[in-house]
């Protein structure tokens, strides 16, 4: 029997958790995920939090400032884990309030959450770091396939629209919202394609329509694209992550499409300030900004934060 | 403990590491590496006396380069590259760094392809860039001048490995393979066409010191990432005896810049290199482009091309170029590519000369 306020305890300390809990824990949350929807119907109000990219640190301050669950309902909108260096402790946490309240937070799909960018980006190795082997890697990657694409954030009162909420943007594949519903979500993540667009797309201001993103995966929208897709699925906003904005969050197109970006000061060398969005009934927005905390976890073997520069 | 200038002397094998890694993923292509890392690694453990000290020191070369430091020393590349290399903006940020100044080496010497021209690298360390320009044009003489204890270092690699020696042409073939012998031996090496010298530059006040230097060739003299090290009169002073010493030349200058002091980006860099003792005096004193146009003004240069790294990304690298590279790694951290880069500048000067960069200028 998994003991959940324990290991929410130790993971908040930085403390390894043994390999078999992690395991349950995983399964578990898998047998939630499976249940999810690709695009989940959320009732506001709710707070939506961007990347966090395993700043653990940071993450426990901004429930110290927008408060815990199940207080404070949340929306996360993806990239948990890689460059920082706590992503697993990051995941594990997310994952213990994920089963603790179900509904009072929702974990959505970054372009992180992939077998092939985390052996990139950092979270493989600290888990090959922190427990000599790649299971508790491939039991995180697994739950990975069945995180959710996207929410919907339906508007009680406000005949304005509801909000969509993707880690990424837009795919010149689709039209409309229940064309997401189509997909078989449980995979990696794919090169190309609806499922990767949602996940690796950018809006750019300065183009009208489609462009090729120089990320290597997704595409750029514009203006026009956003407009339409705002109208056509009455939506009053696209609420999306994926990119740092210095300021924490941007709003563009006109308010139709705002970035929110969670990581203060983000692999320890950006000097960014960090936001979280919140949603009232009404769906009226109202931006909490914060800044990093940095505090040094002993118990666990680790790099040092030191980040890399040009010497 | 460490001294200071310890310090900022193993900031040499970070370059060098992110070179091995932009070379190993294909963005740089540099036949001398390995080998002069091979000898690095070697003649570095040679100098040190203590074996408990060697031992802790092959294991940080060993990390440094990725694992793939042979027990019996020396570097071994198998096809099968390690999992951790340095991280994709990193090698994007390495990349751009060393074909920029390629670009501006190669237009430099491409115009003064029939004339004799001398190369002058200020803290040249272990880079293996002048052997490259060597090998291209013959008319070229070079000059690397860093500390002594980096020289011995690097002049023991060169001899050790025929490419090398070939290369600059070098006759020597006394190697020492004691410590004993190694650190009681001269770190200076000069050949007809190549001059490393051991110098402390804080302490160059006469061109005596730099017999091999020829006060009337067409000098480009190249700092990267070396006067960033220096208290701000020690460094101005070194630029300044370059420019009123030579008869004509060129300034190419790569440094880390702190950026606008509204944000925080270059007390956050200060302070992660404190971490590991690295200290940059004037990092936030030449803290912006516009202010590090005003310093090299004030010391007499005329500046021709003042930009940003992120600047030189977007204009200086035509599409098919770029292409090729974005193809190597994928890349997500666009936006943090392009902080990064807004930090470190790239400043070309000139003086007694009317030689103009044909690439865009930011300001």
């Amino acid at each position: 029997m998994l003991h959940l306020d324990k290991i929410i305890e130790d993971v908040c300390k930085c403390k390894i958790i043994p390999e078999n809990d992690i395991q349950e824990l995983c399964f578990l949350a898998q047998e939630l995920l499976i249940q999810e929807s690709n695009i989940q119907l959320i009732d506001p109000p709710i707070t939506i939090c961007g990347d966090i990219h395993g700043q653990l640190h940071d993450l426990l301050r901004l429930f110290r400032i927008a408060k815990e669950p199940p207080t404070t309902k949340y929306l996360f909108l993806g990239d948990f884990v890689d460059r920082g260096f706590y992503s697993l402790e990051t995941f594990l946490l997310l994952l213990c309030y994920k089963i603790r309240y179900p509904d009072r937070i929702y974990l959505i799909r970054g372009n992180h959450e992939s077998r092939q960018i985390t052996s990139v980006y950092g979270f493989y190795d600290e888990c090959m770091r922190k427990y000599g082997s790649a299971n508790v890697w491939r039991y995180c990657c697994d739950v990975f396939d069945y995180l959710s694409l996207g929410a919907y954030i339906m508007s009680g009162t406000n005949s304005d629209g509801g909000v969509l909420c993707v880690h990424g943007g837009l795919s010149p594949a689709i039209e409309t919202i229940d064309e997401i519903s189509l997909i078989d979500r449980k995979q990696e993540v794919p090169h190309d394609g609806l499922m990767c667009d949602l996940l690796w797309s950018d809006p750019e201001e300065n183009i009208p329509a489609w462009a090729v993103s120089p990320r290597g995966a997704g595409y750029l929208f514009g203006y026009t694209e956003a407009e339409r897709f705002l109208f056509k699925n009455n939506l009053s906003l696209i609420a999306r992550a994926h990119q740092l904005v210095m300021e924490g969050y941007k709003e563009v197109f006109d308010g139709g499409l705002v970035t929110v970006w969670s990581a203060p000061n983000y692999c320890y060398r950006c000097g960014n300030v960090a936001a979280v969005l919140s949603l009232d009934d009404n769906l009226n927005r109202n931006y909490t900004v914060f800044d990093s905390i940095l505090q040094d976890c002993s118990e666990i073997p680790s790099k040092k934060p030191v980040a890399d520069y040009f010497l | 403990m460490f001294s200071q200038d310890q310090i900022t002397r193993s900031t040499d094998y970070d370059a060098l590491s992110c070179r091995l890694s932009c070379h190993l993923k294909g963005y740089l292509i540099d036949k001398y590496l390995e080998k002069e890392i091979s000898g690095i690694i070697r003649f570095k453990l040679l100098s040190i006396e203590s074996e408990f000290k060697r031992l802790s020191v092959k294991r940080q070369l060993s990390k440094q380069f990725f694992g793939l430091v042979d027990p019996k020393g020396g570097l071994k590349v198998s096809s099968r590259l390690p999992v951790v290399l340095k991280s994709p903006v990193i090698n994007r940020g390495t990349w751009i760094r060393t074909r920029s100044i390629d670009l501006v080496i190669d237009q430099w010497l491409g115009e003064n392809a029939t004339s004799k021209v001398q190369l002058v690298i200020l803290g040249s360390g272990n880079d293996t860039r002048g052997f490259r320009l060597l090998e291209k044009h013959p008319n070229l003489s070079l000059i690397e001048i860093d500390f002594e204890e980096t020289c011995r270092i690097k002049k023991y690699s060169i001899l050790n490995e025929i490419a090398l020696k070939t290369v600059v042409d070098a006759k020597e073939n006394q190697i020492p393979d004691t410590h004993e012998a190694f650190i009681n031996s001269s770190a200076s090496l000069s050949t007809p066409r190549y001059h490393l010298i051991p110098l402390d530059l804080r302490q160059l006040s006469s061109v005596s010191q730099l017999p091999s230097l020829d006060p009337a060739l067409p000098t480009l003299v190249l700092t990267e990432c070396c006067v960033c090290y220096m208290e701000d009169n020690e460094s101005n002073r070194v630029l300044q005896f370059f420019r009123e010493n030579l008869q004509s030349g060129v300034l190419v200058m790569y440094d880390p810049i702190g950026g606008d002091s509204s944000a925080n980006y270059g007390q956050i860099m200060l302070q992660n290199l404190s971490m590991r003792g690295i200290q940059m005096p004037s990092l936030l004193k030449y803290s912006t482009i516009e202010k590090q146009h005003d310093r090299l003004r004030e010391l007499g240069f005329s500046l021709t091309n003042v930009s940003d790294l992120s600047f030189v990304y977007t204009h200086w690298i035509d599409q098919p170029e770029l292409v090729s590279i974005n193809r190597l790694e994928l890349l997500d951290e666009l936006e943090e590519l392009s902080l990064i880069n807004k930090h470190y500048c790239l400043l070309v000067s000139s003086w007694g000369t009317s030689w103009r960069l044909a690439f865009p200028s930011q300001i």
